[in-house]
């Protein structure tokens, strides 16, 4: 369960999210929405503990533990993941090895044993599968010479090999032809369970015929304005931002 | 611990805990600090040398005492004074020396525990490694592993000492065959003063069976180290080949001038790696070794091949430039270096490619990393000379900055004098991304693995180049500078 | 420059006598000074490893005939139209007759000599200011013999309708002379503009040409340069250029080297202000034993700059050139975007091409690179072509001009881009010149 109360955080003083409040329960699947600077992808960044962000007043909680006390990667290893808007290129080291790496760091702070290569692989091979990676790009260096689709596809692949509790998607279908979107909707579909919850940051209602949320949410000017169930993104689409914006515009 | 990348590296500045500076207390043979030609003879007497290797010596000194130090390496932040050649011991060797050892059961257990601590098997379970191993220590040649298995092959490895009395036609014919005796101020100091080092001949059509190895060790106070290797791969020979070297923490800085002459037959290839962890001085630049190398192959038969590999993270001031000389048709000249420099060390490096014969090819791939106060320099020469028809160079120089006191530095020479030559050069300069680090972090990975993991990415296509067991020490190398300075 | 072996010179001093005191004679006889310790640079310093200067040491200069008249037709081919705003030095000196640019509003062009006579004031901290001569002999020659030449001052938020073409023929007599060109633009604030030189001669007469150009611009500033150089077949070509650059300011220059047995360029830019961009390209065209110089620096001394460095050199016969240019990131100078490339194409087993791409890098986010090659014409492209039916000549032709293209193409000037396009097909070798011009 992630449960984000009253957050406000700021960029070089300037403030961006303006108190947030949000609960996801396990096995729910919540989508944010909203406008082009409302603060979507600051929210992603300031769950995975992005420094460039200063967290002023607020908590975040996952499962009872306080990720502000955490260090990125301690959150990581506590269960949050984030599919980033931008995959970063890192040259000469291979997915696998990256990855591998990763797994047994999380798996070190969880007290589990780490994977032997054997077990690795099988992993890797299991999951691949899921989103219909080809196993071909664990050789190439991380996200380096990858299409979008790839990128995508291998951070929701990374997000099954870790196996998170929590999950956000920063704009995870931007860039993405249907079929991609389609791969990496099934993939985050066949995570769906009851000991995990997703927050699914988009711009357009698209992604959500594919992944159907639970609740939707509307970021405006860094706060929710409104909350309602799946056919609020259909209200969305139908309309656009502009009435929610102008509704609230007094506020900013 | 820090998540700030900036913050991070900064501690990167600080003095990784250096390993390998433990002093051995061992008894030893060393002559007063002081050059002169007394000395010389000193040595070569020590060594039973023939009368021509003295005259030699003493006519690589006369030059030498003519000659300039050089002036032109780029060493923005660390200008080093003259050195007083008159305040080092040139001839430094265990006392076992007098009646060396037959095997390793008479070697000194000190001696052992030494290499065992520096993590070199010189035990016999370095058959399970695979590789054979000369170990210098200070100025002399302390064990040569597996000699008999080799000679069955007809494989020769044993220290310059020996060569001297077993070979002497091979070490008359090839000792300053590639490295002239006064091709520069180290060379004729080296030529004049070498006390010790490794021989390897591969006899035709051999191929080598095992890795043969040299590990270099400075121990006693103030000496310099002067060794001297030469590697011969008869036609169709092949020799891979790999050297380490370590140093205890002083004060003072301490000379490495030494020197590598590789030949090349028809249709040989010589792989030369070499893990340079030499003792770096500490934060604040005192102590450390200065390591002026003078490293050169030549690839006199057609068709041959050399190859050099360099991990270089230790050394207050590194200064080498391991070259090839392209003289056979259709050879091949390789340089794969990483150079590490972090606190106050300073290394200018680099290679030269002489293309002479036609169809030559040369690959150079140089990867530099400052941290700290260091600098790091590329210098190269890519020179295609006229005759040398369809001559092929490719380089590609990398430099990856971390912290704001640091400096990265390329001044490749790329002469062409023909128009069937083509020559690509590429250099680029980064830093590590905040938004690389972020990224590994998100997966779960500590800020410390990740720029290790960053570093090691940045430099693998050099660590391919290493031969397996060497390329894990590398990369440990690398990754345990980082730890400990990131932690 | 520890290594001058080289006297000047035994005349300068003398010369230096015969030019009358006034405003800047105290920088002459600095400059003097520089000269005589440095004396001509032997092949054994860094900066003029590959150009041989032996001859210009062994050579004494006298100063030109002022008698020299010279007609419209003799400059026509080295003009750009009638049209375009000129001033007409022969062999350095000035001539009023064939000049026709004139100052207008917020753009001030004046003759140096009257400058220097009249409102001496004008120059200070900005004539030799940045063109710096204590490490460049021909730089301090030039410098110590300076007596005239052009400087344009354009006023804070100005434009030059039309580009200034400062032309500098070279004719000689029997002795040899020595020409000491110089240029100094300031370009306030906003400001924009374009300033051509030609180098040219139609002479066999023994000259030495040292031109020193001063480009400063002030913020906001939009300040394209070029140098083309058509010297004399006994002309040494010693050409000097400095900028320096404030905030968000593009200065660019431009050298087209096309004939004269040596020529060298010297260039330096520097960006002092934030979000400057610097841009030097250059196009050399070796035949016979022609030997070009490229030397360059870009000083980043402040953060957020982007510079970019493009020479290309195409080499015939037994010409030769060398390339060394380095990229300076001073510490601090955080953001530093900059590329650097030089290309060679080697026509001829006797070309040779040096290529020394440097970069000198202090500061640690920076993204810096630089790139050079050296090769034939692709053998690929070229069979390419002739499979489509293109004759090999015509294919050579075809991609030399494609290969100097990418520097032509940033000429803005069209007549200077066209002339250039035109003389690059003039010294191709015949074959190709002809089959191109169908």
């Amino acid at each position: 369960m992630l449960e984000i109360k009253n957050l406000h955080a700021s960029i070089d003083d300037t403030p961006i999210l303006r108190g947030i409040d949000l609960t996801i329960d396990n096995g729910q699947v919540h989508s944010l929405m909203g406008p082009n600077g409302s603060g979507k992808s600051t929210l992603a960044k300031v769950l995975a503990g992005d420094e460039a962000y200063e967290v002023t007043e607020g908590s975040i909680l996952l499962d009872g533990v306080d990720l502000l006390e955490l260090d990125p990667h301690e959150r990581s290893a506590a269960g949050l993941f984030m599919a980033f808007q931008y995959p970063v290129e890192i040259p000469g080291v291979t997915m696998k090895y990256f990855l591998r790496t990763a797994i047994n760091s999380v798996r070190k702070y969880r007290e589990q044993p780490e994977l032997d290569a054997y077990e690795f692989l099988s992993l890797v091979k299991e999951r691949a599968a899921m989103v219909e990676l080809d196993t071909d790009l664990l050789d190439r260096p991380v996200n380096g010479g990858f299409s979008g689709g790839e990128k995508k596809r291998a951070e929701i692949f990374q997000m099954a090999m870790l196996e998170p509790t929590a999950c956000i998607l920063d704009e995870t279908d931007s860039g993405l032809d249907i079929d991609a979107l389609r791969i990496v909707a099934d993939g985050v579909n066949k995570m769906r369970g009851d000991n995990r919850s997703f927050l699914v940051i988009t711009h357009y209602q698209r992604l959500l015929s594919y992944i159907v949320p639970d609740v939707v949410h509307v970021l405006v000017d860094g706060r929710i304005v409104r909350t309602g169930g799946k056919d609020l993104a259909l209200e969305l689409e139908e309309h656009g931002y502009a009435p929610i914006e102008s509704e609230h515009a007094v506020d900013a | 611990m820090t998540n700030d990348p900036n913050a991070m590296l900064d501690q990167w500045a600080e003095q990784p805990d250096y390993k390998w500076g433990f002093v051995t207390d061992i008894e030893a043979d060393t002559v007063a600090p002081g050059l002169d030609e007394s000395v010389i003879r000193f040595i070569s007497a020590k060594k039973d040398e023939p009368e021509w290797l003295l005259e030699w010596r003493l006519d690589a000194y006369r030059k030498w005492l003519t000659m300039e130090a050089p002036e032109w390496p780029h060493f923005p932040d660390r200008p080093w004074g003259p050195i007083d050649y008159q305040a080092i011991s040139y001839f430094s060797a265990p006392k076992s020396d007098e009646d060396r050892p037959k095997s390793l059961d008479e070697v000194d257990p000190k001696l052992l525990e030494t290499y065992e601590k520096l993590g070199i098997p010189l035990e016999e379970r370095a058959a399970l490694a695979g590789v054979a191993v000369d170990a210098v220590f200070d100025s002399v040649s302390v064990a040569t592993t597996f000699r008999d298995k080799l000679k069955e092959h007809g494989v020769i490895f044993c220290s310059f000492s020996e060569a001297v009395q077993e070979h002497p036609e091979l070490i008359k014919k090839y000792l300053g065959s590639v490295v002239p005796a006064t091709d520069n101020y180290f060379a004729a100091l080296n030529s004049a003063v070498f006390t010790d080092g490794s021989f390897v001949y591969i006899p035709k059509g051999v191929r080598c069976p095992m890795e043969l190895s040299t590990y270099f060790r400075i121990n006693a106070l103030n000496t310099g180290q002067f060794e001297r290797t030469l590697i011969v791969a008869d036609d169709a020979a092949y020799v891979s080949y790999l050297e380490g070297c370590t140093a205890p923490m002083r004060d003072e800085n301490q000379l490495h001038a030494a020197v590598v002459e590789l030949v090349a037959m028809e249709d040989a290839e010589i792989k030369y790696s070499t893990i340079q962890n030499w003792y770096p001085g500490d934060e604040n630049g005192k102590g450390g070794i200065f390591n002026f190398v003078t490293k050169r192959g030549i690839c006199e038969g057609d068709r041959s091949h050399i190859s050099w590999t360099q991990v270089e993270t230790g050394s207050a001031i590194t200064w080498k430039y391991p070259s090839c000389i392209l003289k056979g048709d259709d050879s091949i000249g390789e340089f794969y270096s990483v150079a590490l420099t972090n606190m106050r060390q300073q290394a200018d490096t680099g290679t030269k490619m002489i293309h002479l014969g036609k169809n030559t090819r040369s690959n150079i791939v140089s990867k530099g990393i400052s941290a700290g106060h260091g600098h790091n320099t590329y210098r190269g020469l890519v020179n295609i000379r006229r005759n040398a028809t369809d001559a092929r160079n490719y380089t590609q120089c990398d430099s990856m900055l971390m912290g704001e006191e640091c400096g990265a530095h390329t001044f490749p020479v790329i002469e062409v004098a023909n128009d069937t030559g083509h020559i690509e050069h590429e250099a680029s300069t980064t830093k590590i991304g905040e938004d690389q680090i972020f990224y590994c972090n998100q997966r779960g990975i500590s800020p410390e693995d990740a720029v290790s993991m960053i570093v090691n990415g940045f430099c693998r296509e050099v660590l391919a180049e290493l031969p397996m067991e060497f390329a894990v020490e590398a990369r440990k190398l690398l990754e345990v500078s980082l730890e400990d300075s990131v932690g | 420059m520890s290594t001058m072996t080289t006297a000047p010179q035994t005349n300068l001093a003398s010369r230096l006598q015969d030019i009358p005191e006034d405003a800047i004679t105290s920088l002459r006889l600095k400059a003097h000074e520089s000269m005589t310790t440095m004396g001509w640079p032997s092949m054994r310093d860094e900066a003029w490893r590959y150009t041989d200067t032996r001859t210009i040491a062994g050579t004494e200069f006298s100063s030109a005939n002022a008698d020299v008249t010279v007609e419209l037709d003799q400059l026509e081919p080295y003009m750009l139209g009638h049209d375009m705003p000129r001033i007409v030095f022969v062999d350095g000196i000035h001539q009023p007759g064939l000049s026709t640019a004139k100052s207008s509003k917020g753009v001030q062009i004046d003759r140096l000599a009257d400058v220097i006579a009249n409102t001496p004031d004008r120059l200070k901290g900005r004539l030799a200011a940045h063109a710096e001569w204590s490490d460049d002999p021909a730089n301090a020659f030039s410098t110590m013999m300076l007596t005239d030449g052009v400087m344009v001052e354009i006023a804070a938020g100005a434009s030059m309708e039309t580009p200034l073409h400062v032309i500098y023929l070279s004719s000689g007599g029997d002795q040899p002379i020595s020409v000491h060109p110089r240029i100094l633009v300031v370009a306030g604030d906003k400001s924009t503009g374009t300033v051509i030189e030609t180098h040219a001669g139609n002479t066999d007469n023994t000259i030495l040409n040292a031109p020193v150009t001063e480009l400063i611009a002030g913020d906001d500033v939009n300040l394209d340069h070029y140098r083309m150089v058509r010297e004399g077949s006994n002309t040494w070509h010693l050409g000097d250029l400095a900028m320096n650059q404030g905030d968000s300011s593009e200065v660019s220059s431009c050298v087209l080297a096309f004939d004269g047995p040596l020529i060298r360029s010297r260039m330096r830019a520097t960006l002092a202000g934030e979000h400057g961009n610097a841009i030097l390209h250059g196009l050399a065209l070796g035949n016979g034993s022609r030997h070009v110089e490229n030397l360059l620096r870009v000083n980043h001394m402040v953060p957020n700059c982007r510079s970019r460095e493009e020479f290309k050199h195409v080499l015939d016969d037994k010409s030769s050139a060398a390339f060394t240019g380095r990229i300076y990131v001073a510490e601090g100078a955080q953001k530093t975007d900059a590329v650097q490339t030089n290309r060679n194409l080697v026509l001829t087993k006797y070309g040779k091409a040096i290529a020394r791409p440097q970069l000198e890098i202090y500061a640690d986010d920076v993204k810096c690179t630089h790139g050079a090659t050296t090769g034939e014409l692709d053998p690929e492209a070229l069979f390419y072509l002739q499979a489509r039916g293109v004759p090999t000549s015509a294919a050579r032709g075809m991609l030399i001009q494609a290969f100097a293209g990418e520097i032509l193409d940033d000429v803005r000037p069209q007549a200077l881009r066209e002339q250039a396009m035109i003389l690059l097909r003039d010294r191709l070798p015949a074959a190709e010149h002809l089959a191109l011009t169908d």
